[in-house]
């Protein structure tokens, strides 16, 4: 095996965990092993030196609180508004469950866009604001983007967050999943008819980010 | 490889701010390193770095560990990356028509001796430049395979590759990256002004 023919299969078989037994008996593959083991031995020193800004755990802890504080605020100071909108909620839901099965389009469902240190119902938002979905215990959040999925919540979340990192029409979509679950494929229109003919239910809101 | 057991001790005793300074002391430098690799942008890469551990702190109390935390962390950051990266349309750009390495013969011999260090640094640098070079699926799996020093397994957890096509990808990107470092580390690959100098001390030797 020449030096060339190592770099093509030799390399390989290195990777995959595999003996490579010519290498033992020629002197060219086994030039051409220690420089690999150089190579890859040097990578872990690229960029050794780049830690980013030194008082990065402060801003991390400090949004953490932030966060903390402004949800506590938000509970406390708008507590009776969101009792009221979480019982009108639970009444909705309760009458939906008698309308039969089937998509329920452009219903609201609890939605908050967070903006810097603030949240608040919305139907737009800005980019680097975080959308933030309120949902019950057996349903699914999923995020689309010009009909492509962007992220999914599982359904044993009850909070569901994305940061909304382009400007773009976004969809959420809270899905009740049928079980089995049906397979996700990723677009809006292939994923809903995938949760409806498997005797699901969803809920979709349409999400402007400027 | 650190088993981070005592992360999940903390995560027992439901002690999140201890489970997550843990990580951000064992993992905050490395996840600020990888996410500038996928971004190539350093307060980009901060903020990423800040988002995954703020993410992290949310999610902790419902981690399954049905991966290592550390894949569980790196697959966060993988995704944070790749959202920042797309949300200033830059990632496609900035690799859009690079397919490989240069010219050049030989090996990569490195020196032995007191110099090897101050070589070994030289070659970190001029890597990081050829790291560029790699696709980006091909650059994630090195970077995360040999400088965030993972096993195939964890890498195959953070990207959801499988970990044949991890092989065969990095396996595939060695010989460029070792091509791009021979090309750039030869004399030619000399600015100017050195190659000039070089080429005048040959010329005294041979008079």
């Amino acid at each position: 095996m020449s030096c060339e023919r190592y770099w093509s299969e030799g390399v390989v078989l290195v990777e995959q965990g595999q003996a490579d037994p010519h290498r033992d008996t020629c002197g060219d593959c086994q030039r051409a092993h220690a420089s690999r083991v150089e190579l890859v031995g040097v990578l872990p020193l690229v960029h050794a030196m780049r830690t980013g800004n030194p008082r990065w755990k402060e801003r991390v802890w400090r949004q953490i609180d932030g966060r903390a504080t402004v949800q506590r605020a938000w509970w406390i100071g708008g507590g009776l508004v969101v009792a009221a909108a979480a019982a009108s909620l639970v009444l909705w839901l309760a009458t939906r469950e008698h309308a039969g099965p089937g998509p329920v389009v452009a219903a609201r469902p609890e939605i908050e866009i967070v903006s810097g240190q603030v949240a608040m119902r919305s139907k737009s938002a800005r980019v680097g604001d975080r959308v933030r979905v309120n949902v019950t215990h057996g349903e699914e959040v999923r995020f689309y983007r010009a009909e492509q999925l962007l992220a999914r919540c599982a359904a044993a979340a009850v909070e569901c967050e994305l940061e909304l990192a382009s400007a773009g029409e976004y969809q959420v979509v809270i899905v009740t999943p049928p079980a089995p679950a049906p397979e996700v494929a990723g677009t809006l229109d292939g994923d809903l008819a995938a949760v409806v003919s498997a005797g699901g239910r969803y809920r979709i809101t349409p999400l402007s980010v400027r | 490889m650190e088993d981070d057991g005592d992360v999940i001790d903390a995560l027992s005793r439901r002690d999140v701010r201890r489970a997550l300074t843990l990580l951000m002391d064992r993992y905050g430098d490395a996840v600020y390193r990888f996410a500038f690799e996928m971004t190539r942008d350093e307060g980009l890469a901060d903020e990423v770095r800040q988002q995954v551990f703020v993410e992290a702190f949310r999610d902790l109390e419902r981690f399954e560990g049905r991966s290592a935390v550390r894949s569980w962390l790196f697959g966060i950051a993988r995704h944070r990356a790749l959202d920042a990266s797309k949300s200033r349309r830059r990632w496609w750009q900035r690799f859009k028509g690079d397919s490989g390495g240069a010219g050049g013969g030989g090996d990569v011999e490195l020196a032995p001796g007191p110099d090897r260090d101050l070589e070994r640094s030289r070659i970190a640098a001029v890597l990081a430049g050829c790291l560029e070079r790699l696709a980006p699926a091909a650059r994630e799996a090195v970077v995360l395979r040999y400088q965030m020093e993972l096993s195939y397994d964890e890498v195959a957890a953070v990207t959801g590759d499988r970990v044949g096509t991890l092989q065969q990808r990095v396996a595939r990107a060695l010989p460029v990256l070792r091509k791009c470092v021979e090309a750039r580390m030869s004399p030619r690959a000399m600015p100017d002004e050195v190659r000039v100098v070089a080429a005048t001390v040959v010329a005294e030797e041979g008079s």
